[in-house]
C-alpha cells in the first residue's frame, strides 16, 4: 500500500505534502457522504488553512489508486480497509515530519511531562 | 441543541487532550476544529440516520475512549492525529504564527507521545460567541438541518468549555 500512497506524493514539497495527505484523509474519512462515481469537494472556500487546489489535485489522485488498488469505490469501502490507509498516510506524513525537522528526544520529553502536569484533565 | 428562530444553541467538538495543549501552549490558546450542532445524532430521532459516525462528537468520544483505554499505538484515529498536528504545526509556520523551533518542539512532543496523550476533550461552544467565526463544510446529502458542519480556523479559548468524563 505504501508504494502506492508514495508514487502521488513523493518528490513534492512538505507543505503540498501535508496538505495532500489531509485532504486524502479527509475525503476517506467522510466517505460516506460522497456519491460514488465523483468526489465534490470538501474544501471549504475562504479559509486560509483548506489544502490548494493542486493538493487537492494529488489528494485525488491519491483516493483514485486506492479505489483501483481495492477495486471499490471510497463509498464502498470497508472501515477496516479505510482506517488502515488512513495509518499508511499518516505515516507518510509523520515520517516526513521527522526527517525534515529532526526531533529532539530530550527537548520532547521535557515539554510533554509540562504540558501533562497540566489542566484539565492531566495525563497521569 | 437546536433554536428554531436563531440556529443551534451549542455547538460540540470532541478533540484529543494533546491538540488541546499544543493549541493552548503554542497558538496563543487559539484552536482549530470542526464541530457541529448536536452531542450525539442518536438522540436527534429519525433524523439521525442522515449523520455519519464521523461527525458526531460522542462517537468520536467514545472512539478515543476506547483507544486509549485499550492502549491501542497503531489505532487510525492516533495517527490521523498526529498528522493533523503536524499539519497544523506546518501550516501555523508558514503563517508566521510559530517559529521553525517552535515547529520542531510540536514535533517532538507528537514523536514521544503515549496513547493516554489522545484522550478524548469535548468543547461545548456557545454558537451566539462564534456565528461570525464560522464556516460551513458543504455536504452533497444533507438531508436535515441539523446535518451541518462547521469548521473554526481560531477559536479562542475563553469562548468554550471543556469537558472530560468517563464511559
Amino acid at each position: 500500500m505504501s508504494e502506492l500512497i508514495l508514487s502521488f506524493l513523493i518528490g513534492v514539497t512538505a507543505n503540498l505534502l501535508f496538505d495532500s495527505a489531509y485532504y486524502a484523509i479527509r475525503l476517506i474519512k467522510h466517505r460516506s457522504r460522497l456519491s460514488d462515481g465523483k468526489k465534490k469537494s470538501l474544501i471549504v472556500k475562504g479559509l486560509p488553512s483548506e489544502p490548494s487546489p493542486e493538493a487537492e489535485q494529488i489528494a485525488l489522485k491519491v483516493i483514485d489508486g486506492i479505489e483501483r488498488a481495492e477495486g471499490v469505490t471510497l463509498r464502498e469501502m470497508s472501515d477496516e480497509v479505510a482506517e488502515s490507509y488512513i495509518n499508511e498516510i499518516a505515516d507518510i506524513v509523520i515520517q516526513r515530519t521527522m526527517k525534515d525537522l529532526q526531533y529532539d528526544k530530550k527537548r520532547g520529553q521535557k515539554l510533554l511531562e509540562e504540558l501533562r502536569s497540566l489542566e484539565p484533565g492531566s495525563v497521569k | 441543541m437546536l433554536n428554531r428562530l436563531e440556529g443551534p444553541i451549542l455547538l460540540y467538538s470532541t478533540n484529543t487532550w494533546l491538540a488541546y495543549q499544543i493549541a493552548e501552549r503554542f497558538y496563543h490558546r487559539e484552536h482549530y476544529i470542526w464541530c457541529v450542532p448536536y452531542f450525539d445524532p442518536r438522540s436527534l430521532s429519525v433524523y439521525h440516520i442522515t449523520i455519519p459516525p464521523s461527525s458526531s462528537p460522542a462517537e468520536i468520544y467514545r472512539d478515543l475512549y476506547e483507544v486509549v483505554r485499550r492502549g491501542d499505538r497503531h489505532s487510525a484515529k492516533i495517527s490521523e492525529n498526529k498528522a493533523g498536528i503536524l499539519r497544523g504545526a506546518e501550516f501555523k509556520r508558514v503563517s508566521g504564527i510559530i517559529t521553525e523551533d517552535e515547529e520542531r518542539d510540536i514535533a517532538s512532543i507528537v514523536e514521544l507521545a503515549e496513547t493516554r496523550d489522545f484522550k478524548p476533550l469535548l468543547y461545548i461552544i456557545p454558537y451566539n460567541l462564534v456565528s461570525d467565526l464560522i464556516k460551513e463544510v458543504s455536504v452533497e446529502d444533507r438531508a436535515h438541518p441539523l446535518s451541518v458542519e462547521y469548521i473554526i480556523e481560531c477559536l479562542p479559548r475563553r469562548f468554550f468549555d471543556v469537558i472530560e468524563f468517563n464511559i
